[in-house]
């Protein structure tokens, strides 16, 4: 038994390149056949042991320049071979992208089946967006998977086309290549799942994930080959049994079965991570089945009556120093119409609210129909609300200007907590006039919302700041049919007068023209 | 001493391996020894690179191989395939046409 230099420097060398474990071994071994018939025939003609394997070494030819020419002829066999260019520069993009669209498709069809079976009809994909735009929280884990896939794309395109760089013989360099691309790629990669739409595209700012992760694979790639030859493969030697000759391999260090390789490895985790991932993704949505059962049948009723008792009591006591402002000449939308901006949506009005003179929240006010201003979401809205109402008449003196008021949202939105999204101008006597910012999620929240507090974001919570008070509740067939478990939602705003001593001869209500829309069903002075 | 593959040689290895090979089936070590007896030595050549070019006619399809066992040696033979075969005649062709050629040139500056 013998090491002979020549053949073991090949080895290391085929390795080296990232060349196929299983070519590498067939190689030498060939190799091997032919050096041992150089020795012989050295040794036939009276050499010693020692020269005659030199001298066949020498004939076999320099170990660098016979890798080269293996590896060049194994690059020649294949087409990613011949052109690696193409290959690991412009088609990994590609994969993923295509990867991207199949993955999609595939978990949309799977998707829209389990609906059909679980709910007896089928769901078109605006149908899903639809739903989501009206419960977002439901579709947290949804997202989740969604931008899984733009991961388990990314992934399966740096690891396929670093496996494809292997077998083809165009070794380590271009594997890194595809990662370093790929890395480029995930770096200007964009998904979003928002209202009503669901992009996926390239974008700015950077998704450092998407970026890193080619690299972090590439590393985790590479050092497993070496790992895995290493293991598997360790050092190889020229043995010779009798006549016969054998480049042999010693016992691999554990014994594992042929099939088992970095692929059939990497699928096996891909697969046990899918099915912990379906096991807890069933024992959450389990128990959150049965939270949800709890919060609807006990929690939020009791909630719910607990703030319609509260209103209640707030629709009596003394409310003499208070005067209410008719806005009729100012309405432009009667309670009976359509709530923007679902104005399709059939029965969705402050109907309920009742006309006339009541107290809500301890103010009086005079009810008559709805002074609605424009915002974003009204844009394709047909109907023309204005920005401004101006001179609302006040002509009195008062500490207080208390508003029934509300902001029109797309059903699922919360606003941009914090944005004033209009102002009450008021005008005064001396020809004075001073602003009293609206802002969003202190003094009002969309008109569509939840009144009970437990399993609600803090955001959509209907709690707001001090003097601001919610002030009626209610409900219509549209928000019944869909968001049974939400209400209609009134606030009463009051904003302090700063200068309580002059005459307040009117107020303007103006929007300052963000995506919501506020509109006032009451104004009054105290 | 370490013998590498001169660039040179590109082309003219495919044409003696597929000449041998239309003869007989012969494995690696046998077309290197056949070679260098035929041609009396007129190529040095690391023996192994001949390997890659059997690699790269076997994948061209032009010949195939098949393993043995022969007094215990587990070898690898290679049969030319009708693909080879026409592939020589071109190649044959080819080489004649060049050979003459230099040979009219070389004569040329004889004369």
């Amino acid at each position: 038994m013998r090491n002979s230099p020549v053949l073991t420097e090949l080895e290391g060398r085929l390795q080296g390149t990232g060349f196929p474990v299983r070519r590498v071994r067939e190689q030498v071994q060939e190799l091997a056949d032919h050096h041992e018939d150089l020795r012989l025939a050295a040794l036939a003609e009276g050499l010693d042991e020692r020269t005659a394997a030199a001298r066949a070494d020498a004939q076999l030819g320099a170990p660098e320049a016979l890798a080269e020419h293996l590896a060049a002829a194994w690059r020649q066999a294949s087409w990613c071979g011949r052109h690696p260019w193409v290959s690991f520069c412009l088609l990994p993009p590609l994969a993923f992208l295509t990867l991207w669209w199949l993955l999609s498709a595939g978990l949309t069809v799977l998707g829209f089946g389990l609906l059909l079976l679980r709910y007896g009809r089928s769901f078109t994909p605006a149908d899903l967006l639809a739903a989501f735009a009206r419960d977002p929280d439901s579709f947290a884990e949804f997202y989740t998977v969604v931008k899984g896939l733009t991961y388990l794309a990314l992934a399966l395109s740096v690891v396929g086309f670093c496996q494809v760089a292997r077998r083809s013989g165009a070794g380590f360099r271009w594997a890194w290549a595809v990662c370093l691309i790929c890395s480029a790629q995930g770096l200007f990669v964009q998904n979003a799942l928002v209202a009503h739409r669901f992009t996926f595209g390239y974008g700015w700012p950077p998704n450092w994930i998407c970026a890193i992760m080619p690299i972090l694979l590439g590393c985790a790639w590479t050092t497993g080959q070496a790992w895995y030859q290493r293991r598997r493969y360790p050092a190889s030697r020229l043995t010779k049994t009798g006549s016969a000759v054998r480049y042999t391999y010693p016992a691999r260090l554990w014994p594992a079965p042929r099939w088992l390789t970095p692929t059939s490895l990497a699928t096996l985790a891909a697969l046990a991570g899918l099915i912990v991932y379906l096991g807890w993704s069933a024992t959450e949505n389990a128990s959150r089945e049965v939270r949800l059962r709890e919060l609807h049948s006990q929690v939020w009723p009791a909630e719910r009556a607990a703030v319609i008792d509260h209103l209640r009591a707030g629709q009596q006591g003394n409310t003499l120093f208070e005067t209410t402002v008719d806005l009729q000449p100012f309405v432009n939308a009667p309670l009976q119409e359509s709530l923007p901006p679902e104005v399709r949506v059939a029965g969705n009005t402050l109907a309920g609210l009742p006309a006339g003179r009541h107290i809500f929240a301890g103010v009086p006010f005079l009810i008559t129909g709805r002074v609605q201003l424009f915002g974003g979401c009204l844009a394709d809205c047909h109907q023309a609300f204005p920005t401004r109402v101006r001179h609302i008449p006040v002509a009195r003196r008062c500490r207080n200007l208390h508003l029934l008021q509300g902001v029109a949202l797309p059903c699922e939105s919360t606003g941009a907590s914090g944005a004033v999204i209009g102002r009450l101008v008021v005008h005064y006597a001396d020809e004075t006039e001073t602003s009293l910012p609206l802002v969003m999620g202190e003094h009002l929240l969309n008109v569509w919302g939840p009144i009970f507090i437990t399993g609600v974001r803090a955001e959509r919570r209907f709690t707001t700041a001090p003097g601001t008070e919610l002030a009626w509740v209610g409900t219509n067939p549209a928000i019944q049919l869909a968001q049974p478990e939400n209400s209609l939602r009134l606030y009463r705003t009051t904003l302090n007068n700063p200068r309580p001593g002059n005459l307040i001869t009117s107020v303007d209500y103006v929007s300052a023209v963000t995506e919501a829309a506020p509109f006032l069903v009451g104004l009054t002075a105290e | 001493m370490s013998k590498s593959n001169p660039s040179f040689l590109n082309g003219v290895p495919e044409l003696l391996v597929l000449q041998l090979l239309a003869r007989r089936e012969m494995y690696g070590y046998e077309i290197v020894r056949a070679i260098q007896t035929e041609t009396r030595e007129a190529f040095a050549f690391g023996e192994g690179c001949i390997y890659p070019y059997l690699h790269y006619l076997e994948k061209e399809r032009l010949v195939s191989s098949r393993r043995q066992t022969v007094d215990g040696r587990n070898r690898n033979y290679y049969t030319l395939l009708p693909r080879g075969r026409k592939r020589l005649s071109e190649l044959t062709e080819e080489w004649s046409r060049v050979a003459a050629g230099i040979g009219l040139v070389l004569g040329g500056q004889h004369a």
